[in-house]
């Protein structure tokens, strides 16, 4: 009885998991139609709420995002280059694919906040105006529309400038 | 079975026990004494950049709020137009009400021992803090802080600590 105790302890602990998290992932909703789950899938949304690390997410990330190409518009910036850069100086620079979304995992750039980052595509070059302190997810603090709480989608030109095409197929 | 006196009596009581339970209103509460507010704007600029992104103390999460033009906003988008007054006495109050008997004792003794607040300890880096050691002691925000609250503020030292700069090269 003894040694089954901390198995029944474990177990009762897996099931209860965290209701938070729960909510946070049941909040985010399904997929949309067509995209499977990938490095496609769910742009502009808080990538670390399922790949921060607690699941239900297999690859762990330590800072991921969508770009797009105009504030106003839906229109995913492919092929954009993202440099992060940590406050010890250590950086990594990682692509946006055709939905503009960018992904660093977790193994290959553990950053120290604050975080400096920019974009660059092209003669864009893009420094954002204030570093990143504690959220590997653009979308905390880049959702969108904006808000008293948000500054909306991270977005590298006026509308109406041209921009190289790309789209998923 | 109650008589109109009784029914009085009672409503009295209610009413002072009422009175006597409700806290003064927010506009009405005050520290005495307290560091300046006329003073603050520089201090709130230096904690906005250091303290107040969206992702730490410029979040609706957080009880410790601290607004501002990149963070968060009172009335209106992020990112666009400069602190307002408003925004800058909400931070204030959000400062000045954490720890309201000891900072007014800090301040009575003319900015002594600050690291009798938890505000200072968390940017000192002295005690647990999410955000990890934001103003290091002796630094230029740690400056800025602790001698706005001694009542001698060191300008130059928040315009100093509200530059973040990027490590070199990048």
């Amino acid at each position: 009885m003894s040694r089954a105790l901390p198995l029944v302890l474990a177990a009762f602990l897996a099931a209860c998991g965290d209701p938070v998290h729960a909510d946070a992932v049941e909040a985010l909703g399904p997929e949309a139609d067509g995209v499977e789950p990938g490095p496609l899938h769910r742009p502009g949304q808080p990538c670390l709420t399922c790949h921060g690390g607690k699941g239900p997410g297999n690859m762990e990330f330590s800072v991921a995002g969508t770009i797009y190409k105009y504030a106003d518009s839906s229109e995913p910036l492919a092929n954009a280059v993202v440099k992060l850069v940590d406050q010890g100086g250590p950086s990594t620079i990682v692509g946006t694919n055709c939905a503009g979304n960018f992904f660093v995992q977790r193994v290959d750039f553990d950053p120290v906040f604050p975080l400096w980052t920019r974009v660059k595509l092209g003669s864009i070059d893009i420094e954002m105006s204030t570093p990143v302190f504690g959220a590997g997810s653009c979308a905390h603090c880049h959702s969108d529309p904006p808000t008293e709480s948000s500054v909306g989608r991270i977005y590298v030109a006026p509308a109406g400038t041209e921009l190289p095409g790309g789209s998923c197929p | 079975m109650s008589s109109p006196l009784s029914r009085a009596t009672t409503a009295w009581i209610v009413c002072a026990g009422l009175f006597g339970c409700a806290g003064p209103a927010d506009e009405q509460a005050t520290i005495t004494p307290a560091p300046r507010r006329e003073s603050f704007p520089p201090v709130a600029d230096m904690l906005h950049s250091h303290c107040g992104s969206l992702d730490c103390h410029g979040s609706r999460a957080r009880n410790l709020r601290i607004y501002g033009i990149n963070g968060l906003r009172i009335d209106g988008i992020s990112g666009t137009g400069p602190t307002t007054a408003d925004e800058y006495d909400a931070t204030y109050r959000a400062i000045v009400y954490l720890e309201p008997e000891k900072l007014s004792r800090v301040v009575a003794d003319g900015g002594r021992n600050p690291e009798r607040l938890s505000l200072v300890r968390k940017a000192r880096g002295a005690e647990e803090h999410k955000g990890g050691t934001m103003a290091p002691q002796g630094s230029e925000a740690d400056r800025c802080l602790t001698s706005w609250i001694a009542g001698a503020l060191d300008a130059p030292a928040c315009a100093l600590a509200a530059e973040m700069s990027p490590p070199e090269g990048f």
